[in-house]
């Protein structure tokens, strides 16, 4: 099988098959626009990548290899939040950086399937979550006044009959 | 179990059947007749503990999966808010005596195990509580009284609202009478205390939708979420449901913003949160919408009081008039708002592809029709008139689907199917389960719909001779996947094995009461359909129950359905 050498940002290169690299769609158009030569010994560069999150990446890339293309107009599956495989959840048993480093880098080398479900699990890690919660579960500062939130509390109150 | 309060005021202990059925969403039989209706549930139990099918206890229509796999059915706008146990039907019941719940017994005579919810009103105020929840269970064949541990409420109540979920059941659900038991205050001063919620210990914030998984809170102290782009932000946002996106519009200044970005709001359903959304909830969506393509606000008008109905219908008007050019699917079934000036609204919708009315009873008259690219239409017991109806079949030749189920306003069916063939060409789903007679000049105008894959035509024929029309239907409609024909007792042999011979599409057959079929013909069904899954013939006298026996181990992939008969060997 022809291989393709992916650079990480840290400067480690990976001997990748070629099938594989290209379920990055933005791996497959460059070696598309630039006609690569299979034979080649070039070095694709990915320079917003380090070398732990592409192993990470690879790791699942080549798990996936065989799924079926993801359905273009399935609108309703990639927003549901209880489908995702058990492979899948133990490969993103993961801290919160690596997590987020996943999603960056699966948006950057357009990787679908990927960045569906690192987004799920981020949505599963707030559902069901009261704003402080979510807050503390990511660290996000409340940059509220407190005439502000008051006013954001009252407007929800607003929505549903419970808070 | 006995409440806290019950034991500081000293009340007295009450046990109530039903007083009053209110609701239900599932009937079997229109409100005409008295048998398997939602009625029988007032008072004691009249069966129990018998087990079988008895016209003298509610039943409802729906059973299984089978439902689900239909062409017609409703399949979710934002299944990001799906319920987790699926509610499917739900019935309210009112008592006599507003009490302080200790114990509901719901006493099941048929295939009982599909009760999953159970809420009861506050006696004076909107908030409804959930006393019990549980998934649907897989029971014996044995009647059942049914009485879950209820959380314990501090609080008055004399209404109760029972959810159902049929998924596991082999048949029809049955259910004798439910008891409501608990104390009751003995003074005014103690009514008023607990009948407010005063003495409410509980705060009564709903539990999460999800449960909270293991905390994955993060201890290096970074916002890695100020890392990602607001379009991934949103990504995760599509994913969420709307309850967790309100509190996400709570967390911070950029989270607020991105909340109420609009491409969140394109489908909106708040069915799930039926006991929670009040007019201005409504109010809150058309404000924050920008562009709304999908809307299900079926169940979603939990208050009995008739002053705030109209507050739904009016905030639902301008929700209708802001998005009447971009509304494609609209699903409002079981709402008792839906009324005249509502339907002047909705019909003004152009875009409109799919309309769930199911059960809006409050509607009478269609004057205007603007609709033009329907394709689902469901009109399950509606009062719809003739007239209104052809109007929009006349304007809707992409329709595909019409539900008319229990349709009493319905007059002249064989007019009705004479339309459609002029202008509905395309239909795949007829549904007409206990509508008014047609005739043989009626039946035979199927034949005109080569793509019809779901005919429903149940007890629609008690009484006619109908051999020559169905041997028809069945050479015309090849495509034919569920065809009920309940009721059809005068259906023979022959017209039977034109089915057999012609549908080889066939996954439902529903023959209940062919008394005149045989046994042989009957099985020739069960080998030559290699769909066939499910197969009623239930009062089809001349089959032997031992034959269907036989036939249940010998065909295990298809479900046969012989109701129990008292009589029956």
């Amino acid at each position: 099988m022809p291989k393709i050498k992916l650079q990480s940002s840290d400067g480690e290169i990976f001997d990748v098959d070629v099938e594989i690299a290209k379920c990055s769609v933005t791996i497959k158009t460059m070696l598309e626009d630039l006609g690569m030569d299979d034979e080649e010994e070039e070095i694709v560069p990915l320079p917003n990548v380090n070398s732990a999150i592409l192993r990470k990446v690879l790791q699942w890339a080549t798990f996936h290899k065989d799924d079926p293309p993801p359905p273009e107009d399935d609108e309703n599956k990639e927003k549901r939040t209880d489908d995702i495989s058990s492979w899948d959840a133990d490969f993103l048993k993961v801290d919160q950086g690596t997590l987020f480093e996943l999603i960056l880098a699966a948006n950057y080398l357009d990787i679908k399937g990927l960045l569906d479900v690192t987004c799920k699990t981020v949505a599963n890690m707030i559902k069901g979550k009261a704003p402080e919660e979510i807050r503390k579960t990511f660290n996000i500062k409340n940059d509220f006044t407190a005439s502000e939130e008051d006013q954001v509390r009252k407007e929800n109150e607003c929505l549903f009959d419970i808070f | 179990m006995d409440g806290v309060v019950a034991q500081q005021f000293r009340m007295t202990y009450v046990e109530q059947f039903v007083w009053r059925p209110e609701f239900s969403t599932s009937k079997y039989n229109g409100p005409g007749s008295i048998s398997y209706a939602l009625l029988t549930l007032s008072g004691r139990y009249k069966k129990y503990p018998q087990y079988g099918d008895f016209p003298e206890c509610f039943f409802f229509r729906d059973y299984g999966t089978w439902w689900k796999e239909e062409a017609c059915s409703p399949v979710l706008y934002r299944p990001q808010d799906e319920d987790p146990l699926q509610a499917q039907d739900f019935i309210v019941l009112y008592f006599q005596i507003a009490l302080v719940p200790t114990s509901v017994y719901i006493y099941q005579v048929y295939n009982p195990g599909a009760v999953i919810r159970i809420w009861g009103k506050m006696h004076c105020g909107p908030k409804w509580f959930l006393l019990w929840e549980g998934p649907p269970r897989k029971c014996k064949p044995e009647a059942k009284k049914f009485g879950p541990p209820l959380r314990n409420i501090n609080c008055l109540i004399n209404l109760l609202r029972i959810e159902f979920n049929h998924s596991l059941l082999d048949y029809h659900t049955s259910i004798d009478a439910v008891l409501l038991t608990g104390h009751q205050p003995l003074t005014r001063l103690q009514a008023q205390i607990i009948g407010r919620g005063l003495a409410n210990i509980h705060s009564f914030v709903p539990e999460p939708a999800v449960s909270i998984r293991n905390d994955s809170s993060d201890t290096s102290g970074n916002d890695y979420f100020s890392m990602l782009p607001n379009e991934i932000i949103l990504q995760i946002f599509q994913r969420l449901d709307l309850l967790s996106l309100s509190r996400c519009s709570q967390v911070s200044k950029t989270w607020y913003e991105l909340s109420k970005h609009g491409s969140l709001y394109h489908h909106i359903s708040l069915k799930p949160y039926w006991n929670l959304v009040r007019p201005r909830t409504i109010d809150y969506f058309t404000d924050r919408c920008t562009v709304l393509k999908k809307l299900d606000l079926s169940w979603c008008d939990q208050s009995m009081s008739g002053s705030i109905l109209s507050e739904f219908a009016d905030s639902l008007l301008r929700l209708l008039f802001k998005f009447k050019d971009t509304i494609t699917h609209l699903d409002l079934r079981d709402l008792r708002y839906i009324d005249d000036d509502v339907i002047d609204f909705i019909v003004r919708c152009t875009k409109l592809v799919e309309l769930r009315l199911k059960n809006s009873r409050e509607w009478t008259r269609l004057d205007d029709n603007f609709m033009t690219s329907l394709v689902l239409l469901d009109l399950t017991y509606t009062q719809i008139n003739d007239l209104s109806l052809i109007r929009i079949m006349k304007a809707n030749p992409l329709l595909e689907h019409l539900i008319l189920d229990q349709c009493e306003g319905l007059g002249d069916m064989d007019a009705l199917v004479g339309v459609a063939t002029r202008y509905n060409k395309k239909l795949r789903t007829w549904r007409s389960w206990k509508v008014n007679a047609y005739s043989e000049d009626g039946f035979i105008m199927f034949t005109y719909f080569p793509d019809l894959e779901d005919l429903d035509l149940g007890w629609c024929a008690v009484d006619l001779d109908v051999g020559s029309s169905l041997v028809a239907i069945a050479q015309s409609c090849r495509k034919l996947k569920r065809l009920i024909l309940s009721a059809w007792r005068m259906l023979d042999d022959e017209s039977l094995a034109a089915i057999i011979e012609n549908c080889k599409e066939i996954r439902h057959l529903d023959l209940l009461g062919a008394r005149n079929i045989s046994t042989n013909v009957c099985e020739r069904a069960l080998y030559k359909l290699p769909k066939l899954r499910l197969l009623d013939i239930s009062y089809c006298e001349g089959i032997r129950r031992d034959e269907v026996e036989i036939w249940t181990q010998q065909y295990p992939h298809i479900t046969i359905q012989r109701s129990y008969e008292i009589n029956d060997g």
